[in-house]
């Protein structure tokens, strides 16, 4: 196992590497050098350009300045905004945790919901129970999220008034109770988490709906039930177990979609996460934010993979020996 | 093959409501009450009537004429940004799939990095680089979605290659050129096209949330994203017309797309079928 790891842990540098300079190659090579927004401005004459670009390295070959820059990344240093000139690490860390209140609440409801419906549609296999199941999740997997988030902003926040439609808190957050206060947070929490989880709820729902029904089919459920064993047992302590799994590899698989989708449902209903600062700082062309969120995001995605992985190698001897 | 599509439900809906869908992408323009462009400031944010389908906008314009045009951007985009990623992907794959080795240890690695990347993001920080338009919304989407492919291709690649009349064909000598256009090419194409099917409804979203975010189509050119854009910003205004109608038209393409995609599965891929 721990041999495993440790190789899971070496084919990890490489791909940071490689997140590292298509963040960088990206930010550079795209029309536009990133100090151009900040010296537009005809006010600036063009010696006070040249300091400035000499003053963020721009007037060194690409590779160097590339260099100069992991260097610094690899300490957790991904400079300071052109916005508000404070540390991009510390802006990242404060609207981290939002986001991960965010992920992980739609990830809970993924399989809260995802894991009955895909048993009982694959236990009642071609019923009609199954195949309303089926259209549901269908439906839902093609459902355009974002667009789906503004109708029920619009009904359920706009018109009927039960959830909040931006931010995190109300205005009157500071003078609510302990209590009141999570209750805060939580209602401005439905409609975002409900939104993000549509399309991976759906996408969980058929994946465990087709692993069921391998399973069932398998000679040990054939066993099991000969053995007088049925119903609940059978299911969960026989057959879903073995689904379980690889499930988690799929939720590994989730996460840049969870990721990206903060990107797009924070914008819309302005919650204060890595996402919209994020679009923000794209929008403004901050550039050392964007670099530095975009370095975390992918980090964050594979680290989750690593995880999943080193989870799956964990729970099934087989993955370790293969390779 | 068209035989076998038309015998099938999924397909045959989800082609059924796509032929509808081009027609309105193609002639649609030419056939619609008002011109999408055409204000009428007396008549700002009026509800759906027997005279405007689906109610006006914030200037006065026709919403149902301009949902109408926006289906031709749409499709546009999903058809082209989905053909860049296969003019990408699919040479890449084949070529890893095929050669192994060093090859396909450096293509793979790409593909890994890029998929780390929540793609949405990626889309971002390029477009806004880029003028907004849409053919810069198209090749961004493309070249932003090949790798997933790629990798399906090289999986399937592998699988094939495997089989006893590529190592027959090797066997006689026949150059890896020929193995890979004659023997492998074919016998991905069928998985090819569920996926580009598949892809096309999300490039279709993918080109409404930009447009959405003002980073795709550029008003006053109608697109389904910028009308949603309006429908938020008059949300207090309860235009519920303008965010109802576009998201309906984009669930409906999506999901159009999907269900052609599935049924296509099932009628070229019968080992998917018994999976079901």
């Amino acid at each position: 196992m721990k041999e495993y790891i440790l190789k899971r842990l070496l084919t990890f540098i490489p791909l940071v590497i490689g997140i590292t300079i298509i963040t960088f190659v990206v930010m550079h090579l795209t029309p536009g050098s990133p100090v151009d927004s900040e010296i537009m401005s005809p006010h600036v004459d063009a010696r006070a350009r040249e300091r400035l670009r000499r003053a963020y390295g721009l007037d060194r070959p690409i590779h160097v300045q590339y260099a100069g820059w992991v260097s610094r990344v690899v300490r957790l240093d991904f400079g300071r905004s052109f916005r508000d000139n404070r540390r991009v690490i510390e802006k990242i860390a404060e609207r981290l945790p939002a986001t991960l209140l965010l992920s992980f609440s739609s990830l809970f409801l993924i399989f809260l919901i995802a894991v009955p419906i895909g048993i009982i549609s694959a236990v009642k296999h071609n019923t009609l129970i199954d195949r309303l199941l089926s259209a549901l999740i269908f439906l839902g997997y093609s459902m355009p999220s974002f667009a789906l988030a503004l109708v029920l902003m619009y009904f359920l926040g706009v018109r009927i008034g039960w959830f909040p439609v931006s931010g995190m808190v109300s205005v009157n957050y500071e003078f609510l109770s302990f209590r009141d206060k999570i209750l805060d947070i939580l209602s401005h929490l439905i409609l975002p988490v409900v939104t993000l989880a549509v399309t991976s709820l759906a996408f969980i729902s058929m994946y465990i709906r087709s692993t069921m029904l391998e399973i069932i089919r398998q000679d040990y459920i054939k066993a099991a039930r000969a053995r007088g064993i049925g119903g609940f047992r059978l299911i969960f302590i026989h057959a879903f177990r073995n689904a379980l799994i690889p499930l988690v590899t799929m939720t590994g698989l989730l996460l840049p979609s969870l990721i990206g989708g903060a990107v797009v449902f924070e914008t819309i209903f302005s919650w204060p996460g890595m996402g919209r600062l994020a679009y923000n700082a794209i929008m403004s062309r901050d550039y050392p934010v964007v670099m530095g969120v975009g370095v975390i995001m992918a980090v964050m995605t594979l680290l989750g993979n690593l995880l999943a992985d080193i989870g799956y190698a964990a729970v099934d001897p087989r993955v370790r020996y293969k390779k | 093959m068209i035989k076998k599509i038309l015998s099938d439900k999924m397909a045959l809906c989800g082609g059924c409501v796509l032929i509808i869908l081009f027609a309105a992408a193609v002639f649609g323009p030419l056939l619609v009450p008002y011109s999408p462009m055409e204000q009428n400031l007396s008549l700002r944010l009026a509800p759906p009537s027997s005279q405007h389908l689906m109610g006006t906008d914030e200037l006065g314009r026709d919403v149902f004429s301009r949902i109408i045009v926006g289906s031709r951007v749409s499709m546009t985009v999903g058809f082209v940004a989905v053909g860049i990623s296969l003019i990408i992907g699919v040479p890449l794959g084949l070529i890893a799939g095929l050669y192994g080795g060093i090859i396909d240890r450096i293509i793979m690695r790409i593909v890994d990095i890029m998929l780390c990347f929540p793609s949405i993001f990626l889309i971002l920080m390029v477009i806004t680089f880029l003028e907004p338009n849409i053919m810069n919304v198209m090749i961004v989407i493309g070249i932003t979605s090949w790798p997933g492919l790629a990798r399906y291709v090289r999986g399937e690649t592998l699988a094939v290659r495997e089989r006893e009349f590529v190592q027959a064909a090797k066997l006689m000598g026949l150059s890896r050129m020929r193995i890979l256009f004659i023997h492998l090419l074919p016998n991905v194409i069928a998985p090819v096209l569920i996926t580009a099917t598949l892809g096309i409804g999300t490039a279709v979203l993918t080109e409404s949330i930009l447009s959405f975010l003002g980073l795709g189509v550029q008003p006053p050119d109608p697109s389904w994203g910028n009308i949603l854009t309006a429908g938020r910003e008059y949300m207090g205004q309860r235009a519920w017309w303008l965010i109802f109608f576009p998201s309906f038209a984009i669930l409906i393409t999506v999901f159009s797309f999907n269900l052609f995609g599935e049924g296509l599965r099932d009628v070229l891929d019968p080992r998917m079928k018994q999976k079901k």
